[in-house]
């Protein structure tokens, strides 16, 4: 399969080159839209809506790899006070796939868009979606984001996105299963008294990679943004999380937060997080903290004496973060099937040793 | 003394080293199932090592001697093996565990045990034995030990302990740094697994108000790594009375 480089997640301002963090460097194979993607929704319009260049997460780079393969989106919007959109995107074996949407919430309206990356059992190859966020004046846009590709699968989850005046978004995402596992975030803040909360959940394991680069920018003034990530790397995974906040000249009385907890469960994993603050403005607030954790002897010796195996304990201890995110989602019934898919992971998980 | 004269617990020789240094010099215990025996002694006389080099804290290592629970090789078995077998340790300073609530641990542990059990009765039976602690409710869902008091962790190892239903629970200060409210509590709840459950205790203690509920049917004094003497619940009046001097002069 013919591949090329393509430099993704750049951070917005570049830190030390030795330490390799400021982008990184893919080999990506031609990606297409294929027949994969299954959308359920209630009173929701689909149109298209010719590709045009973004800020995204993911990079210039990757949007215009996006862009070149996905000509036409397929966008959403409705007429509805409050809708639910789910699109559920297949992984079979060998693919290149990818997925464009835009999804627009009209003045005051609240929409829950849901996408699920879930991969058969044979999946592999890469899959790649992008999705685009319109939040009109005082709506909100609940964004819930499943990835359980697989093993052998490389994913690419690209988000870009502004906000009107008053909007609302609201990110959940669970990060499950891939091989690898790249990840983008830009959102401009562009209105008056905005809001942004993000809530991201991984389990980092085995020889798997996470790549994340996450970017809000304060435009409007009173803006409010949280971003917290929380996940656990065992095996010999590795893992880098960049979140930037990115004062705007103007932004005047805005507040961001980045906070990501790391649980690292075994010694060979290598976890690496670019917490950034850019600052043009005086009048804002900026806070960033990383929590980094570990299993200690004493934490296993105390769930062993209850009865629970070591592997099982560890296995719980990676699952709590992304039981946390899960709980935290607003829609009760993908709530409950995550909760249930995760559940049955581990139970699937148990059975096969 | 116990009509159930069914031997738990036997403990020959025990000798046990914490980082190096020898803690235990050749301990002997005996219990029989349902008993209650109190392990009182001054600091650093090695109480709490029993306890844990019994669970199989890995910390403390064991050098020689044998300890068999119900018959079985105890010191051969993994740890979560021995929490399977009815061997339960309270904490003298529970851990916390961030991410995992004392819900969902609980579940998983008795899940672990082979008990299938429906969420809805497991909620059910949770919540009977939190109100006999007197806990709020909403502590189910919480953060096992995250944020707790000391009070409040005390009583969720009480708390797993009726929920795990041990044949043997060995408590180790439990009542420390507890109000005087707080160990009645904690007393009601262990009073309730030795009644209803049939459980044999081994209590460490240094405070005799945990056992004013409870019946005792023997009391050893640990010094310097060694069960010096045993008696009734009589020689807990004697070291309230006296301390542990004499023990102490006769070892020196």
């Amino acid at each position: 399969m013919e591949t090329k480089e393509y430099v993704i997640n750049p951070l917005p301002v570049k830190t030390w080159n030795h330490l390799r963090m400021n982008s990184a460097k893919v080999d990506i194979e031609a990606l297409a839209e294929k027949d994969n993607i299954d959308i359920t929704a209630q009173g929701v319009t689909q149109k298209s809506v010719n590709a045009s260049a973004i800020d995204s997460g993911l990079g210039h780079e990757f949007d215009a790899l996006v862009t070149e393969a996905v000509p036409v989106f397929k966008a959403f919007e409705t007429d509805a006070d409050d809708a639910r959109i789910r699109a559920d995107i297949a992984v079979h074996a060998g693919e290149a796939s990818v997925t464009a949407l835009d999804i627009t919430a009209k003045d005051g309206q609240t929409l829950t868009f849901i996408t699920d990356l879930k991969g058969d059992k044979d999946a592999s190859g890469s899959v790649a979606l992008q999705v685009r966020l319109h939040a009109g004046k005082g709506s909100v846009i609940n964004l819930i984001q499943a990835q359980r590709s697989g093993a052998k699968v490389t994913v690419f989850n690209d988000l870009a996105g502004e906000l009107a005046d008053d909007a609302s978004v609201n990110l959940y995402q669970l990060f499950m299963e891939a091989d690898k596992t790249y990840g983008g975030l830009e959102l401009k803040l562009n209105g008056d008294r905005t809001s942004f909360i993000s809530r991201t959940g991984y389990a980092v394991a085995g020889d798997e990679k996470m790549d994340m680069n996450y970017v809000v920018r304060f435009v409007g003034k009173k803006g409010m943004a949280q971003m917290k990530a929380m996940g656990s790397l065992s095996d010999r995974a590795r893992k880098l999380y960049r979140q930037t906040i990115d004062f705007i000249n103007g932004s005047a009385g805005s507040s961001g937060e980045e906070r990501e907890e790391v649980l690292m469960l075994d010694p060979d994993c290598v976890n690496g997080s670019i917490p950034l603050i850019l600052c043009a403005e005086e009048n804002v607030e900026g806070e960033h903290g990383a929590t980094i954790g570990q299993a200690d002897d004493e934490m296993l010796f105390y769930m062993e004496a209850r009865g629970i195996d070591k592997k099982t304990a560890i296995r719980m201890l990676a699952r709590a973060k992304l039981d946390a995110v899960c709980a935290m989602i607003p829609d009760e019934e993908f709530s409950e099937e995550m909760a249930a898919y995760l559940k049955g992971k581990d139970e699937y998980g148990e059975s096969e040793e | 003394m116990s009509q159930n004269t069914m031997e738990i617990l036997n403990v020959k020789d025990l000798v046990v080293n914490v980082e190096d240094k020898e803690i235990l010099h050749g301990l002997n215990l005996r219990m029989n199932a349902g008993e209650t025996h109190v392990i009182m002694g001054p600091n650093g006389a090695g109480k709490s090592t029993l306890g844990h080099a019994l669970m199989g804290n890995p910390k403390y290592e064991v050098i020689s001697g044998e300890a068999t629970f119900e018959g079985e090789d105890l010191l051969d078995m993994d740890v979560h093996k021995r929490s399977q077998a009815g061997l339960y340790l309270s904490f003298q300073n529970p851990i916390e565990v961030p991410g995992i609530s004392i819900s969902n641990f609980l579940r998983s542990a008795l899940e672990q045990r082979g008990e299938k059990i429906s969420l809805w009765n497991f909620r059910k039976a949770l919540k009977a034995q939190m109100e006999v602690l007197q806990m709020d409710k909403s502590y189910m869902d919480r953060d096992l030990n995250v944020g707790f008091s000391g009070g409040e962790k005390k009583k969720a190892e009480i708390l797993q302990m009726l929920m795990l239903k041990p044949k043997l629970a060995i408590l180790d200060e439990t009542d420390s740094g507890l109000d005087v409210d707080a160990v009645r509590t904690v007393s009601v709840g262990v009073e309730e697994y030795q009644k209803n459950q049939n459980g044999a205790l081994l209590i460490i203690t240094h405070s005799t108000k945990i056992l004013e509920a409870l019946k005792v049917d023997y009391v050893h004094i640990l010094v310097n790594g060694r069960i010096v003497d045993t008696g009734d619940v009589s020689l807990i009046d004697d070291i309230n009375e006296n301390g542990f001097e004499r023990y102490l002069k006769a070892e020196n």
